[in-house]
């Protein structure tokens, strides 16, 4: 039964709400920080703490050899960077430190006081000459390095690195003891898109972005429980605003503060850390309320499911943050080897928001190339949105 | 007093036998933590797409497509007519590289020149993956280079060669960086937990009043609740091992006696947080909650996904004060490279120094709010 008039879904309460909750967010000091200036905040500290570039490489240096041969080639190996095709030289130096016996270059392993181990074996200069002499048909010297491989990544861009500046260094050996050789530098000529210089931080900061950007779904949170915590829900009840206007109201000012800190955070990302933006900023916009509305569905859905505020930003926390970093594809590419961690993955806003952040930033990518973790944000948001808004029923608890 | 202690400590030790939730806690959730974020995360990088232009179209060429396809980091998903159509792929994220074979790549083996530069193109977007893929492709494209000019092949070959090796873990698989370092942070996890609840739950029950009027000390009383986070934290360490050792295939190389000195001191030392912690705590859902957030700084100041060294100087001396961190990297010594006692010294000090600064912050601290 309809007693009063406006029983049907109404655009001027639904303003009305939104107007108040923009109210709250503004004159409470905790949540505006919460909304606004923490995602920007705490995406400058992680971009610090997140990097993987390894700006010193420390390696113990076995040479048998003594030639000046032997001795040149360390020279170019601590001259420091390679420049592979893209252009720009990567930023990392070479710390050699030499040893003089096997059993050294084991302990400097064991004891991680080096990433890397290099053997320059005797009669490394002689069979360089013999390489000369039978104008590449001889085989050429081989040199071993070996990596710490208990930290995999590191050891992984160290050796890359190392092999790159042997492939110059080796390159340079041909024009010069063998001029006219028809041999080429190495087998593979390398070039590198979107980030020439391999920086991690052009990929890192965008890909945060994904996981400081769901900070206002936590803040929406804690503003729906805290209305019951605090009593001022009976007053709404007692209004005669209906339920989908109420969750909807807040839902849309949380996403118009959130979009504030969205600008701020990319103006950091663009000002500070220097990431190239070569998409468009309306997109990027535009898919950020996507991926906002999906978070905020998710998040008013654990509200519903729990009722203190503690426990239901604790759930959120567990929610978002931590496979965030894990399952997004953040770090590691998303695992799909097996359909129970693709699925888990792929339910992730995160995953689908860091895809699209990157993609926007690196690439310039336009809508129809991001269609397909568009529409998933769009799915995860309507499909949770929907059930909260019908299940959600104005009563005091 | 010894005898006060023990009876606190078969109170405590009941209690939580009784407590089912507290139990799974301890019990369940960290195994299955374990298992997912292990089997999510421990994979490493494998099966990377990549796509290959094959210009060439020799038995050569088709020999180098189909080692790349057969190594673990790579495989072949895409075999696009023209370097654009390859673009294109990396543009839409659908390979995370590019090969291609350049014409005259076989016919170069065959009559004896150097063989033509194979190119490769790398999505720069997450350097983790771009190394990954450059050192595997890189990797392959050299064997077979250099067994076509290998005395009997008839390809020349080039004056200098860099061999390569990781040692320790030669697959350079990073199951075995972060499957330790999940251990490590799961028992930092249960003994913060068990820890901070001490005073937290008694409180929200209302029985701490009754604690504080038996003839209990309040350094027996901590000391007591100390004991079985100590306990508790150390049975998960144990239990934890196996489980890595016996479903991860983590080798343990160095010794047994190391790994557990380290982890009863790291135990010891992670209590007295927990014990502040407890006595600021109200409730047991605020300890967990503070719990948390000590754990969010942790994470990221420890090491546990990113290297330390890789840090801004001041990020890393502040990662020096955090005791997660010297127990990871104890952990990563001894279980993967068999360090001992010399090479480790520094961070048995540095979580012994830290354990004396915060232990003596926790009795005071808890012998305070305990009034």
């Amino acid at each position: 039964m309809r007693l009063y008039n406006g029983a049907m879904f109404s655009i001027r309460r639904l303003l009305a709400m939104t107007r108040k909750e923009l109210r709250h967010v503004t004159r409470d000091a905790r949540i505006f920080f919460l909304v606004t200036l923490s995602p920007p905040f705490i995406l400058f500290v992680l971009s610090y703490l997140f990097s993987f570039d390894i700006s010193t490489v420390r390696v113990a240096w076995l040479d048998e050899d003594r030639t000046p041969r032997s001795r040149a080639y360390l020279a170019a190996i601590t001259a420091g960077a390679d420049a592979p095709a893209g252009g720009q030289v990567r930023p990392y130096r070479v710390e050699a430190r030499m040893v003089d016996s096997r059993g050294a270059l084991d302990a400097a392993l064991t004891a991680a006081s080096v990433e890397v181990a290099v053997h320059v074996p005797r009669g490394f200069a002689a069979q360089i000459d013999r390489w000369a002499a039978a104008a590449g048909r001889a085989p050429g010297a081989q040199v071993l390095a070996v990596a710490d491989g208990a930290d995999a990544l590191s050891a992984t861009q160290a050796l890359v690195n190392l092999g790159g500046q042997t492939a110059a260094f080796s390159a340079g050996l041909v024009g010069e003891v063998a001029p006219g050789s028809a041999v080429t530098a190495g087998p593979v000529a390398t070039r590198i898109w979107y980030n020439a210089a391999l920086k991690s931080q052009w990929g890192m900061v965008p890909g945060l972005l994904a996981i400081v950007l769901t900070l206002p779904a936590l803040a929406l949170t804690l503003a729906v429980t805290r209305e019951s915590e605090v009593g001022t829900l009976e007053a709404l009840v007692a209004s005669p605003i209906r339920g989908s206007e109420y969750l909807l109201g807040k839902v849309i000012a949380y996403v118009l503060s959130g979009l504030v800190s969205l600008v701020l955070a990319v103006g950091l990302a663009v000002l500070w850390f220097r990431v190239p933006f070569r998409g468009s900023f309306p997109l990027l916009v535009w898919l950020t309320v996507d991926f906002y509305l999906a978070t905020m569905g998710l998040a008013l859905l654990i509200a519903r499911l729990v009722s203190s505020q503690q426990t239901a930003m604790l759930v959120v926390l567990l929610v978002f943050f931590v496979p965030g970093f894990f399952l997004s594809g953040l770090i590691l590419p998303v695992n799909t080897s097996s359909l129970g961690s693709t699925l888990l993955s792929y339910s992730l806003p995160t995953t689908h928001f860091v895809q699209i952040a990157r993609g926007i930033f690196l690439k310039g990518m336009t809508l129809p190339e991001l269609a397909r973790p568009a529409a998933l944000l769009a799915l995860i948001a309507i499909a949770s949105l929907a059930f909260s808004l019908l299940t959600f029923r104005k009563r005091v608890v | 007093m010894i005898a006060r202690i023990a009876s606190l400590t078969v109170k405590e030790f009941i209690q939580l036998v009784r407590d089912r939730r507290m139990l799974l806690l301890i019990a369940l959730f960290p195994v299955m933590q374990l298992v997912l974020l292990a089997s999510a995360t421990g994979q490493g990088i494998n099966d990377l797409v990549i796509a290959v232009v094959d210009q060439d179209r020799s038995a050569e060429s088709r020999r180098l497509i189909l080692a790349l396809d057969n190594v673990r980091e790579l495989v072949v998903g895409h075999l696009p007519a023209s370097p654009e159509a390859a673009g294109e792929l990396l543009k839409r994220s659908q390979a995370v590289a590019t090969v291609i074979i350049p014409p005259g790549f076989g016919a170069a083996s065959v009559a004896g020149r150097s063989m033509p530069q194979v190119q490769l193109i790398l999505d720069g977007t997450s350097t983790n993956v771009a190394y990954t893929a450059q050192f595997a492709v890189e990797g392959v494209v050299n064997d077979l280079v250099r067994q076509s000019s290998a005395p009997g092949g008839a390809a020349a070959s080039l004056p200098l060669v860099l061999l390569t090796a990781a040692a320790y873990n030669p697959a350079l698989s990073s199951r075995l960086f972060t499957i330790p370092s999940q251990m490590g942070f799961i028992v930092y996890q249960v003994t913060l937990a068990v820890a901070s609840l001490a005073f937290a739950r008694e409180r929200e029950l209302g029985t701490l009043e009754g604690l504080l009027v038996t003839p209990l000390r309040r350094i027996e009383l901590i000391t007591g609740k100390a004991l079985l986070a100590w306990l508790a934290g150390s049975l998960d360490f144990l239990v934890m091992l196996w489980v890595v050792r016996r479903f991860f295939d983590v080798p343990l190389r160095g010794s047994f006696a190391l790994l557990l000195g380290f982890s009863l001191l790291f135990v010891a030392v992670e209590i007295s947080y927990g014990v502040i912690l407890s006595s600021f705590a109200r409730t047991q859902q605020q300890a967990i909650l503070y719990v948390f957030v000590l754990a969010m700084m942790d994470i990221a100041l420890s090491g546990y996904l990113v290297p330390v060294k890789n840090m801004p100087a001041v990020f890393n001396a502040i990662a020096q004060s955090s005791p997660l961190q010297h127990y990871l990297v104890a952990i990563r010594a001894i279980m993967l490279r068999g360090a001992g006692p010399a090479v480790l010294w520094p961070q048995a000090v540095w979580l012994a120094l830290i354990g004396l600064v915060m232990g003596s912050v926790a009795v005071r601290t808890a012998a305070r709010r305990l009034e």
